[in-house]
């Protein structure tokens, strides 16, 4: 059986995006991947991830037992956990490949740990600070090496020397990952006990056929795409169509990413009137607070909940990446509590994107935020704040899919190609 | 303000020039001059107005800011001035009867996508590489501002050989840059619709803020009034490191794709 999709993908400068949509613009799958420094296999890598989503969807379509939803979470866990462990072979195997001083000893004691780990780090509660392999493999990697390396001159630089060059080696091979076949067979096998029903729906859904009929690229490395020149859109219409497709009554879109941040004016239809967005400098973009997290020694997904514990926000003058480690410090060596930096940080990137959105026409009507910042809650607080103070009351829309509108725009715009192409018989 | 601005010409730059040069004031070759400027005006204006036709003969920015080279440098009021604008003028209308489109730095525009209008200067240390995202794009500059920042002589003004002082403050006056942003946003709708552009774009530079000051409530009311989108897009006329390409790429494209959005939605309606 054939199954007929349309894709979108957002190649942004920190990760990229896809989005699968069904014939009837349904969305089937989602994918995200590190964008790394090749982009083709970015692509390649986000639209396989949609593509496993896409595919839990249809297992989800096949199931009608009341606990269908629980099940389909425990089995995607089951899923992952097969997928990191095959990862985890190829990391091994490149890493020994690479290793040629006298360091397998020590890669012996990391990799047996980080093998007999799996199980915790995908059990029902257990805490992954991130959905990349790169991510989650290489913070406890560096632990376990710098466990295994005290009182050993050199070698804990060694071994993270060697994690660096062999991690690039695994994220740009697509066979490091696996097939879906393979591990959602396997994950049947380590279901708790056997279901028949699930049984059945993996098996009709292996058998069907994924038919790409239509495909959009956009994002800021959308020149690069392995798409042909009519199938690239810029990413400002691509957000401004998937925020009226998640939220119709938008009319204003902020879209704050890794080194851009947009306001978009849509219409009714989501078609664009207006936007603007940041010239060449890029202070105060989602690339602000990573480095911020960087100098904090914290991963980017906890900026917002610290700053949220805040309780007198202090004032920061400048969104300068460049100058935000010797703000940071300074404010730390001034005795100001870490919470109140933060707070005082996110106001001021939000106090930059609210220039943008005025330059733009403003906001009249329901708001849309988008982009990895949209994650962010302190962000969102400090926004929500603004716009009632500049604007008055305004619906905020904010979806969890967020990072993913771009890509979901994409994906329209794909699909629109396809049907049109499918009424203009060639 | 004409007198006054007489007055100064008459009281301080004349004998401060004269004092210069070492030569005296010489009112009948001045005549003479502005006789051959008006000529050359004459002769100018034919060129832009030519951007009225489809497709467009002339890039009006790109292209306009050679054809106003001259008039507003070294040649203004020569006999060579009157000859390049004549030459000119022959030239741009054997491009309006045989149907072509401008010259690029690429060659012959083959097919004219998008016709705009545009405000603010060029941005002169990436020319070449800011004129082909346009042209790629086959996007036409129908009008520009820019290249009324010499005289607004399109909307008839003309140097005038009968009053030669008083005409030389008019035309100091009456310079793009030295409008009110009221008769900026004016002069902006009219050439939209004036010259049948599907929009208008401002280049906004940092280091001229004769033009930049105001630029966001022209894009504002321009759009407001002619119904036409506006775009917006950020460098420099002297400093290269204003000029990032991938941003203003970007910008620009997603320009034209509004554009193109804009002309689907209003076909299926």
């Amino acid at each position: 059986m054939k199954l007929e999709y349309s894709v979108g993908i957002d190649l942004g400068s920190t990760t990229t995006k896809a989005v699968v949509l069904d014939g009837g613009a349904r969305i089937l799958g989602r994918g995200i991947t590190n964008s790394r420094s090749n982009y083709d296999v970015a692509c390649q890598i986000a639209l396989d991830e949609a593509l496993i989503h896409t595919r839990f969807s249809l297992i989800r379509r096949h199931l009608d037992a009341g606990d269908a939803d629980a099940l389909l979470v425990a089995f995607e866990r089951l899923f992952r956990a097969r997928q990191y462990a095959s990862q985890l072979r190829a990391l091994d195997a490149t890493l020994r490949e690479l290793a040629t001083d006298g360091v397998g000893g020590l890669l012996d004691g990391v990799l047996a740990e980080m093998q007999a780990e799996i199980g915790a780090l995908y059990a029902a509660d257990g805490q992954r600070k991130s959905d990349f392999f790169r991510d989650l493999a290489g913070s406890r990697y560096m632990e376990l090496a710098e466990q295994q390396a005290r009182g050993i001159p050199g070698a804990f630089d060694r071994l993270a020397g060697l994690f660096d060059k062999a991690i690039l080696v695994v994220e740009n091979s697509s066979d490091a990952v696996g097939t879906f076949e393979e591990h959602v067979r396997g994950a049947l096998g380590d279901l708790p006990a056997p279901r028949a029903d699930l049984q059945r729906a993996v098996d009709a859904v292996l058998g069907f056929e994924l038919l790409q009929i239509g495909s959009v690229g956009t994002g800021y490395g959308r020149q690069r795409l392995p798409f042909p020149e009519g199938q690239i859109r810029s990413e400002i219409l691509c957000h401004g169509l998937g925020a009226h497709h998640m939220f119709p009554r938008t009319r204003t879109v902020l879209d704050i990413g890794g080194q851009d941040t947009k306001a978009i004016q849509v219409d009714a239809q989501g078609v664009v009137t207006s936007f603007q967005m940041n010239d060449r400098c890029a202070a105060g973009c989602g690339r602000y607070l990573g480095y911020i997290a960087d100098e904090m020694n914290l991963g980017l997904h906890e900026l917002g909940g610290i700053a949220s514990r805040s309780t007198r926000r202090v004032k920061i003058n400048s969104t300068c990446t460049v100058f935000a480690g010797a703000e940071l410090r300074e404010r730390l060596s001034l005795g100001e509590r870490r919470e109140d930096i933060l707070a005082g940080l996110h106001r001021a990137i939000i106090l930059r994107a609210m220039s943008l959105l005025a330059r733009s026409g403003g906001v009249e009507e329901e708001f849309t935020f988008t982009g990895g910042v949209a994650r962010n809650q302190e962000a969102v607080r400090a926004l929500a704040r603004l716009i009632a103070e500049n604007y008055g009351e305004r619906t905020i829309n904010i979806s969890p899919d967020s990072i993913y509108t771009g890509a979901l725009g994409a994906a329209l715009f794909g699909w629109r190609d396809a049907q049109r192409r499918a009424e203009v018989p060639v | 303000m004409r007198r006054y601005v007489v007055n100064q010409l008459r009281d301080k730059v004349i004998p401060a020039l004269e004092r210069i040069s070492g030569k005296a004031f010489d009112e009948d070759r001045l005549r003479e001059m502005l006789a051959r400027s008006a000529r050359a005006e004459d002769d100018l204006v034919h060129v832009l107005e030519s951007a009225k036709h489809r497709p467009s003969p002339i890039d009006a920015y790109f292209g306009g800011v050679y054809y106003i080279g001259p008039i507003f440098t070294a040649f203004r009021g020569t006999e060579d001035a009157v000859d390049y604008y004549r030459v000119l003028r022959e030239e741009v209308d054997a491009r309006v009867r045989e149907g072509r489109g401008p010259v690029t730095p690429d060659g012959e525009l083959r097919q004219e996508r998008y016709r705009v209008v545009v405000e603010g200067p060029p941005n002169w240390t990436s020319f070449r590489e800011f004129w082909k995202m346009f042209s790629d794009e086959g996007a036409v500059v129908v009008a520009s501002t820019y290249t009324k920042v010499g005289g607004v002589y399109d909307q008839g003004f003309r140097h005038d050989p009968e009053r030669p002082l008083e005409t030389l403050a008019d035309y100091c006056m009456g310079c793009y840059t030295n409008l009110n942003l009221p008769t900026r946003v004016d002069l902006l709708s009219k050439y939209v619709s004036e010259y049948s552009a599907d929009g208008f774009l401002i280049n906004s530079v940092k280091s001229c803020n004769s033009f930049s000051a105001g630029q966001l409530m022209i894009l504002r009311e321009v759009e407001k009034r002619t119904g036409r989108p506006g775009g917006f897009v950020e460098s420099d006329l002297v400093d290269p490191r204003y000029f990032s390409a991938s941003n203003i790429k970007n910008r620009l494209e997603s320009y034209f794709q509004m554009i193109d959005q804009k002309r689907l939605a209003g076909a299926s309606r």
